[in-house]
């Protein structure tokens, strides 16, 4: 294991971040070599990622990094496993970006190291995959666009149903007008849940940089387990955590970029545990003569979500599909599934007074098939140039509804009006106040990349 | 009594004597009836159990199975039907003799046919006590409900001294696995396991491999084996408590000799595996003198307060615990493995830690080892 001491974040990143990417920019990847890749984030979600990657042929993963080294075991031995080869395990991130050879930063901490890794990392000279939430706040992924554009970065996002092949077949089913003008998309994330405890503070385990884990967000008393994410300082909350898939697809699905307005209903209602953010959330968005409505409920134990399904080869039963996606026209309903969901139309019989299902897509792929193709996706984009299927803009207008629903649930569920083109609220200086989050020194986002 | 020569003939004759360097070693096993009047078969099984250093702290945990001819299933007798000292935790070593009530009704001309087999496992006690729980099993959601971080109280439970072992395993394939159930191609890896299996659905160890840790298996794996024996995962709080030993060492009912470190983060103490050049467990270095899995017990001047081998490094190891969080939707089962492994950087070999896992992954660094005691679940 090698560890990187703490130093300067601004001399040492910042600095020399133009230097870097000048020499490294368009640096493309012939195809005969192995993408090398340093993966940032040794969670549960950083595994998953690895699973996929390991069974690239076309991937070197040079480097496994997590501020805990505790997490090294189980992620190195699913590359050695997988690809026979060890990676070096750091702690530090900045070692990746350091390394000349790697080619792509594959980000899969929490959420409030996405934004500021994926800026130094383009500053780096490195593509990205970053995954969702992809920001903490508007602030931050205007900044991740603008630094991906200033080096010329690749930076996909890890929503990946965008790559799974029904998603295509779903949005050229809609622009055939089959489904009349579309009128309403609804986006749910109403699934069981419960409360998250907290344990007591405790001194700082041997091998875990706390200060490095923390990172933009307040160094508070350490605990174990997953407190933080209670906490609007570290964590966008676990709905709209979750729901930015459902979010993103709709948005897509719709052919929509930036709502002219949000209110939310909702609040902590169910569960005493301490969480800043809400368990119940009810946003409406007005696009103008569309609207998008965002249904977040922890407890919902008669709803499933696709992933457990026993019998994929089947759609979900889509009345109790937890993280269903709802499209309404005046012809037709598509309900929508990630995970592999599929889609399917559904429309009424006059003459019957029933309706029925008149055109559907089963998926091929699912849950851990639909991250390979995302994967594919960025792959091929790091050796094409092209763009990825959710480049960070893409990821970025579809966060800011996440952000605008929380910013009005935090401002006690006021209806905000919202200027797409500027990505402000209108008349609304507390609202603005939000569009920032709060950073802990060094690790602050730039006001210029 | 009455001995019924064919029957002590037969289960001595299909008796197979395990000579696994693993398993404790038991001979002279003799099995006879002793016909009752009225009550049925009364079954009388004899061995010795020949561990000189049996003792209430480092017991034996024995388990016995049977089968009414060959051909049939080997089925598990459960300790709770047994009478006499040579079932179930054993605490002194010599001639034993258990008393089992038949298997049926249908008396003498089953127990003509009938097979037994006795295994027996080495165990240390951990006396029922409070502990200083540093953890959050289960991430919250230990599967017991019964504990805190503040502090813990378990009542006296035993864990296997060693880590299940690569012979045991195999052992058990050869018994249950017939049809490749708990079998894994990569167990075959002569580096990180050293199992393999031929196509008449046997399987062998690869010669010098018995006494490392059985790798390449998956939770259900694990629960297969113990439930085999009779025994169970450990909880997150036990494996802890196994770690970092109680308050009081000989447990809340003498309070006579306290734990100097209760609070200590590895078996040993608060030294990390690797403090001035001493190596303490085998965790992710050649310089530990394993570049993968060592043989159990390889570290056994550093096992935890009770005397288990290898709770730090060597094979991580699942507990019966899972991890869930309802604050990110849809993760839940993922089990909660502890203590660290080959791969594990030394400050990964901890006694507070928890990792995840999903419970189907087969992974060269997961092992696992076996609790008697009450049920988990309340």
């Amino acid at each position: 294991m090698s560890t990187l001491k703490r130093r300067s974040f601004l001399k040492s990143s910042l600095g020399a971040a133009a230097t870097m990417a000048a020499l490294q920019a368009g640096a493309g990847v012939s195809a005969n070599d192995k993408i090398i890749v340093g993966v940032m984030g040794l969670g549960g979600r950083g595994k998953s990622l690895l699973a996929s990657l390991a069974k690239r042929s076309d991937v070197h993963i040079k480097y496994l990094c997590d501020c805990d080294t505790r997490s090294a075991g189980a992620a190195t031995e699913i590359v050695m496993e997988g690809l026979d080869e060890k990676p070096t395990f750091v702690q530090d991130f900045r070692t990746i970006l350091d390394d000349p050879e790697v080619h792509a930063l594959i980000c899969s901490t929490s959420d409030r190291w996405h934004a500021l890794a994926t800026i130094m990392a383009c500053q780096a000279g490195k593509d990205v995959y970053v995954e969702k939430p992809q920001s903490m706040s508007v602030w931050d992924g205007q900044q991740m666009i603008a630094a991906a554009r200033k080096y010329e970065r690749i930076v996909q996002v890890g929503m990946q149903t965008r790559s799974a092949p029904y998603v295509q077949s779903a949005i050229n089913y809609i622009e055939s007008g089959k489904l009349g003008d579309v009128m309403l998309a609804r986006v749910y994330l109403m699934q069981a849940g419960g409360p998250e405890p907290t344990a007591e503070e405790q001194p700082i385990p041997d091998g875990l940089d706390y200060d490095l884990w923390c990172g933009p967000s307040p160094m508070l008393p350490y605990r174990p387990g997953r407190w933080f994410q209670k906490h609007w300082d570290f964590y966008n909350g676990a709905l709209t955590g979750d729901l930015i898939h459902q979010v993103d697809i709709a948005r897509l699905l719709i052919g929509k970029k930036a709502p002219n307005s949000v209110f939310s209903a909702g609040g902590v209602y169910r569960f005493d545990d301490g969480r800043e953010q809400p368990d119940t959330q009810f946003s409406t968005f007005e696009f103008d003569k569309v609207t998008m409505m965002m249904e977040g409920g922890f407890w919902c134990p008669y709803n499933h979500r696709i992933v457990h399904l026993p019998d994929k080869s089947k759609f979900p039963d889509w009345q109790f599909s937890a993280t269903k996606i709802e499209v309404l026209g005046t012809q037709g309903i598509m309900y929508f599934g990630r995970h592999g969901g599929g889609w399917e139309v559904f429309e009424g019989d006059g003459k019957t007074r029933s309706s029925k299902s008149v055109a559907s897509e089963l998926s091929e792929y699912k849950w851990g098939g639909i991250i390979d193709l995302h994967f594919d996706d960025f792959f091929k984009c790091i050796r094409d140039r092209s763009t990825p299927k959710t480049d960070v803009a893409d990821g970025h207008h579809s966060m800011n509804l996440c952000h605008l629903a929380n910013i009005s649930n935090r401002l006690g569920n006021q209806k905000l009006r919202w200027d797409g083109e500027k990505e402000e609220f209108i008349d609304h200086a507390e609202a603005n106040q939000l569009l920032r989050a709060k950073y802990r020194d060094p690790w602050v986002i730039p006001e210029t990349v | 009594m009455i001995r019924i020569a064919a029957v002590l003939l037969m289960a001595t004759l299909l008796f197979s004597p395990l000579t696994h360097a693993s398993w404790l070693p038991t001979t002279n096993l003799n099995v006879w009836n002793e016909a009752t009047e009225l009550a049925g078969p009364k079954i009388v099984i004899e061995y010795d159990l020949e561990t000189p250093d049996l003792n209430p702290a480092s017991p034996a945990y024995v388990f016995l199975h049977y089968r009414m001819g060959e051909g049939e299933n080997w089925k598990l007798l459960s300790a709770e039907l047994l009478g006499g000292n040579g079932a179930g935790i054993v605490e002194e070593s010599g001639h034993k003799k258990v008393i089992w009530w038949g298997a049926s009704q249908n008396v003498h001309q089953d127990v003509d046919t009938l097979e037994v087999q006795v295994r027996a496992l080495a165990m240390v006690a951990v006396p029922g006590g409070t502990f200083k729980l540093r953890s959050l099993p289960g991430q919250g959601r230990d599967q017991s409900g019964r504990h805190t971080t503040a502090r813990s109280t378990l009542p006296t439970y035993y864990l296997a001294k060693y880590e299940t072992t690569i012979a045991m395993y195999a052992d058990y394939l050869n018994a249950e696995g017939q049809d490749g159930t708990g079998y894994h191609e990569k167990m075959a890896n002569e580096k990180r396991c050293g199992i393999l299996r031929s196509e008449n659905g046997t399987y062998s160890v690869v010669p010098g491999r018995e006494n490392y840790p059985v790798s390449y298996v998956s939770w259900y794996d694990a629960v297969g084996f113990l439930r085999w024996c009779g025994l169970r995962l450990p909880t997150e709080a036990e494996w802890e408590k196994a770690s970092v030993g109680g308050l009081f060492l000989d447990g809340d009912e003498t309070k006579a000799v306290p734990n100097p470190m209760p609070e200590r983060r590895y078996p040993w103490g608060d030294e990390i595996p690797n403090a001035e050049g001493i190596y303490r467990c085998n965790f992710d270095s050649e310089e530990d003198g394993y570049p993968n899995v060592a043989p159990v017990g390889s570290f056994s001047k550093f096992n935890s307060p009770y005397g288990a081998c290898d709770l730090a490094g060597n094979v991580n190891e699942w507990t019966i615990d899972w991890y869930t969080t309802q604050h990110h939707a849809g993760l839940d089962g993922y089990r909660v493995t502890r203590g660290g492994s080959w791969l594990d950087v030394p400050e990964g070999c901890d006694g507070v830690s928890g990792a995840t896992l999903l419970p189907y992954k087969e992974s060269s660094i997961m092992g696992f080892r076996g609790v008697s005691g009450p049920p988990a679940l309340p």
